[in-house]
């Protein structure tokens, strides 16, 4: 069956949000996969194991949004850009501490994430049972998530950004849907003595796939700055965000509580620093994040 | 058309940045669903020995995985019935097949009463469990997707145990499982 443009933008977003192998099997495998491991977890059991995910997703939506801060005051500007990030998964997050059962000693053990290798085993030391932790889902050293998005103005020294991806219901997978909304509005309009740009942003960005099994939030307010040196611009900023990751599904086991959570990104501070090559109406962008999480952004845009 | 090449560029761009990336093979720790069996004791005499039906296994965890290691993790009786029958006892049995043989998995002791909030077999209650058989024939178990629990002891002294008296056992259970494709 031929797969629409929209369609495979939709998927390059499933991929790379869920670590996906790269034929459409397997990315129904990984939906398969993750869906049917959350569902063996409890409330309180999953958070340890999916919380890298909230906090690496989380700062891979509040990347790549701007890469200049050159904004006229009234003008035409026009870019579609696509863009990549990917946040470093660090060893920290390849590991949690779980609870054991009740009655068990020890009463908690160390084991497997979702980033993870494979899952330990607790053995209790009066009756010699034991208990499980999964393994690790995905193998990656980064989590990266892919966007189109569109950057407009100039209107009173005032950009809008736009990122947007909707799919239809695939199977297995589920309807995906991805915005993100900003504006990026110039402060070196109003102080025209400083040598180089500045401009403050505003960015909300929200995500759900598969009927409400994964939702995720993200907003970023931030400053940014750029200096264009011809066809070379430098550019960096800093940046508060906060983001959440919402998990709901029935566990199989009918004993527990069907499980609706939120957890909160780890990341609420970054600062990047990165490079603009303006070639035309063709540019190439790069930038590196670091706070409590390290993020590269990369991409191309067409327009002016 | 220029989406899907780009879509495309993307999806050929990330193996190249070294994105491998589901872990091969996975196994997830599966909760099965706690099995468990109520044995109406009343009428019996108080020496009781009770054998549950045959439970199907494939009944109690998602039908999607195979799953290669079962473990118990926990074990609680409970009794319903007051006043107290008094000092009780139990032996749990567990097998494969309703005339045996049967695996002695644990004993307990208690009064009655104490069992009429469900006790775990971290209590003071139980002996010290035969992990290893037990880990042995609940394997057996799953394999052949049939088990039977066996319970016997003594519910304190006197006549037949009046009506309304009934003990439950409840094991709860973790399995290593795989997707079946």
């Amino acid at each position: 069956m031929s797969m629409t443009g929209r369609k495979s933008l939709g998927l390059v977003l499933l991929i790379s949000a869920l670590c996906v192998v790269l034929t459409p099997a397997g990315t129904v495998r990984a939906q398969s996969d993750l869906k049917s491991t959350l569902q063996q977890y409890s409330e309180s059991e999953v958070k340890g194991y999916i919380q890298p995910v909230a906090d690496l997703f989380g700062a891979d939506m509040n990347s790549g949004f701007f890469h200049t801060a050159d904004i006229a005051k009234m003008g035409f500007h026009f870019k579609l850009e696509f863009v990549g990030m990917a946040s470093l998964v660090q060893d920290a997050q390849k590991l949690y501490t779980a609870n054991a059962p009740t009655g068990f000693n020890p009463g908690t053990f160390q084991t497997a994430t979702i980033f993870g290798g494979t899952g330990s085993t607790v053995v209790d030391t009066r009756t010699g049972f034991t208990f499980r932790g999964s393994d690790g889902l995905f193998n990656t050293s980064y989590f990266p998530l892919a966007a189109p998005q569109i950057t407009v103005g100039d209107i009173y020294g005032t950009r809008f950004l736009l990122r947007l991806i909707l799919t239809p219901e695939i199977d297995k997978v589920g309807k995906i849907t991805y915005w993100g909304i900003g504006a990026q509005h110039s402060i070196s309009q109003y102080l025209p003595m400083i040598p180089f740009d500045v401009a403050g942003h505003i960015v909300f960005s929200k995500l759900s796939l598969g009927s409400d099994l994964i939702s995720a939030d993200g907003v970023s307010i931030g400053v940014d700055a750029s200096k264009k040196f011809f066809i070379l611009t430098v550019y960096g900023g800093l940046a508060w965000e906060k983001s959440s990751l919402g998990l709901k599904y029935k566990p199989d086991d009918v004993s527990l509580q069907a499980v609706d959570i939120t957890l909160d990104g780890k990341q609420s501070f970054r600062f990047k620093a990165g490079l603009n090559l303006g070639l035309g109406p063709i540019s190439l962008f790069g930038d590196a994040n670091f706070g409590s999480i390290t993020i590269l952004s990369a991409g191309i845009g067409f327009g002016i | 058309m220029k989406y899907r090449l780009l879509a495309f560029l993307a999806i050929a761009a990330l193996p190249l940045m070294g994105f491998d990336c589901i872990n091969d093979p996975f196994f997830a720790s599966i909760n099965v669903n706690p099995i468990s069996i109520s044995y109406d004791l009343s009428g019996s005499n108080r020496n009781f020995d009770k054998t549950s039906p045959q439970i199907t296994t494939s009944d109690f965890y998602n039908e999607g995985y195979s799953l290669s290691d079962v473990s118990v993790y926990d074990l609680q009786i409970s009794t319903s019935g007051a006043p107290s029958l008094g000092a009780s006892n139990c032996t749990i049995w567990l097998g494969t097949n309703s005339a045996g043989p049967w695996t002695q998995v644990v004993t307990c002791t208690g009064d009655w009463s104490v069992f009429n909030t469900p006790q775990s077999i971290f209590s003071p209650y139980f002996s010290q469990p035969n992990a290893t058989a037990l880990k042995s024939l609940i394997n057996a178990a799953f394999a052949g997707n049939r088990l039977y629990v066996r319970v016997s002891g003594n519910a304190g002294t006197g006549g037949a145990i009046p009506a309304g008296y009934a003990a439950k056992l409840t094991l709860f259970i973790r399995a290593t499982g795989s997707l079946s494709n």
